[in-house]
């Protein structure tokens, strides 16, 4: 059981492979959001690293957003045309839950959503308390909570420190895809996979700046 | 045998392709969603391309009867476009020829246009290939695969310009269609709009300026009824006359054998008389496309993309599509 697992919401480009639940390899690559040329020559190597063939692989888990609409498209465009090609399952992940489902305290996890608004959601003990919601960012940087992890908490540092004095904003890495791998493998073994690529779909979140012009939000 | 993949604008569309055949053609139009906004939204179209890409390959392999496998490479539009569209159909396809191990040919949307009037017959060269549509306005030397930028537009796109007085008059989106059929038995000299021409001699296409005087006019005065029809047909004939009038400009200075008018405006039954009555008085020959290749097409795609293989073409995985292309307006690289 081997799983193609990557992230392309942020500009945290990720790649990984595993074998059940284990981890084989991870590429990670902080060159922002360059996901259309780098997310195939990252895999293509990554499979070669490991002596794999794309043939091998059983499952492609990937971020579905929210995070940046065009890397949530091309990952997508991508995972669909494998899917189709390979005959393999598709296995869903929200972006959020592969930084924020391994905390333990009460953790807000945000990912910079441009416009004055961050991605978020919050975590404790291993489960999301809330839904994954386009918040503004005081919104964001009040949430009642210990920790706080993402791109979002690290861009809005200042005003998070000043609207929770007593939070921590979490250092930890934020390159997901060994996190998405994992996540998948669980939908996997509970048989929540996407057989049919025609049926995955992208989380955005928020509506086009045209339509939230027109008819507001 | 291929399949092609175009998603640059606001169609997504796929064709299975073999040796110059058009096996099957697909091509979903996005065109419902826009006319709220009277034109396209990017992100809209981008997240439409998405929801349909998949949809639409299914389709297209089973009209044609083939299965993905019997795929043996794969043509994606590459440049140029709207980057967000672009980079749906490309990311597909570039995952799709990976997945399949096949090769990947990315084709210029412009050049593809060009050849959409070879389809089904031999072009003869030197040709001048002519685009005209919503988003281009371009015109090439061609000689096989290669092609010369000799002309383009400076400012909006001749189907632009008829999109935007149509936004202007509430007629709705595209323009060009509503404006053809608005226009029927209206008198195209009640207005007198002049042919543009450019000062530095240059045979470029310009329609701001003829925009903005009809724009001007339709500020000015109540353009209704009547008068609307004949204020129609007049501006319809002044994008026509301009377009006329640089053709008869590039032959004189470029000497080509033959003529192909391309693109969603050469669907315009008026284009179509005109270019025909001016090809026969120069004795050129004349391709148009089938009226299913004038807008955008998946079929042209896969058309001159196995041109490109045969001529050894290929993308390799880093490979990603642009926005622009050496007959975008504003690029430098453009020789005279």
């Amino acid at each position: 059981m081997k799983i193609l697992a990557w992230d392309t919401s942020t500009a945290y480009p990720s790649v990984a492979v595993l074998e059940a639940g284990g981890l084989l390899g991870e590429i990670n690559l902080n060159i922002g959001l360059f996901h259309s040329s780098h997310l195939l020559p990252t895999v293509d190597y990554l499979l070669r690293l490991l002596s794999l063939a794309k043939e091998d692989i059983n499952l492609i888990a990937a971020t579905i957003g929210p995070g940046s609409f065009t890397g949530i498209r091309v990952g997508l465009s991508a995972a669909k045309a494998l899917c189709f090609s390979l005959k393999i399952p598709f296995a869903p992940v929200i972006s959020l839950d592969a930084l924020g489902l391994k905390e333990m305290g009460k953790t807000a996890v945000g990912i910079d959503a441009k416009k004055g608004e961050v991605f978020a959601a919050v975590y404790l003990n291993g489960k999301r308390e809330t839904q994954p919601a386009s918040l503004s960012v005081e919104e964001f940087a009040s949430l009642p909570v210990e920790v706080f992890i993402g791109d979002g908490a690290l861009r809005f540092r200042e005003l998070i420190k000043s609207k929770n004095p007593g939070a921590k904003i979490s250092r930890r890495s934020l390159f997901s895809a060994a996190e998405v791998g994992l996540l998948g493998f669980e939908l996997w073994k509970r048989d929540q996979v996407i057989e049919d690529p025609r049926k995955i779909y992208p989380l955005y979140l928020r509506a086009s700046d045209a339509e939230i012009k027109k008819w507001g939000k | 045998m291929l399949l092609a993949i175009e998603t640059s604008c606001d169609e997504t569309a796929a064709a299975v392709v073999h040796q110059g055949r058009i096996l099957s053609s697909v091509v979903r139009s996005q065109v419902d969603l826009f006319k709220e906004f009277g034109g396209i939204v990017p992100e809209i179209s981008s997240r439409r391309h998405l929801e349909l890409i998949q949809v639409i390959v299914e389709e297209t392999l089973s009209r044609a009867g083939k299965g993905i496998e019997d795929m043996e490479a794969v043509a994606a539009t590459k440049k140029p476009g709207l980057i967000g569209s672009l980079l749906v159909g490309y990311s597909y396809a570039k995952a799709l020829a990976y997945g399949l191990g096949v090769s990947l040919v990315g084709v210029d949307h412009l050049h593809a246009h060009v050849y959409s009037a070879e389809i089904g017959r031999k072009f003869r060269f030197p040709l001048l290939g002519v685009v005209v549509s919503g988003g281009h306005t371009a015109a090439y030397m061609v000689e096989g695969l290669s092609f010369r930028v000799v002309a383009r537009t400076r400012d909006d796109a001749a189907g632009e310009a008829l999109d935007k007085v149509a936004k202007k008059l509430g007629l709705g989106y595209p323009g060009g269609p509503v404006i053809e059929r608005m226009a029927k038995g209206g008198d195209p000299y009640a207005y007198d709009f002049p042919v543009v021409r450019l000062k530095d001699g240059s045979l470029d296409f310009s329609y701001s300026g003829l925009k903005s005087q009809a724009i001007r006019i339709i500020e000015r005065e109540e353009v209704k009824g009547e008068k609307l029809r004949d204020f129609l047909a007049s501006f319809q004939r002044a994008v026509m006359d301009q377009i006329i009038d640089r053709l008869d400009a590039l032959v004189e200075r470029y000497k080509p054998a033959s003529l192909a008018v391309t693109g969603g405006v050469s669907i315009n039954s008026h284009l179509r008389e005109r270019v025909e009555k001016f090809s026969a008085q120069k004795g050129l020959a004349l391709y148009l496309p089938e009226k299913r290749f004038c807008g955008d097409n998946a079929a042209m795609i896969g058309y001159l993309g196995e041109k490109l293989l045969e001529a050894g073409y290929r993308e390799d995985l880093f490979s990603t599509p642009f926005p622009r292309t050496e007959a975008s307006k504003g690029v430098k690289q453009f020789a005279k």
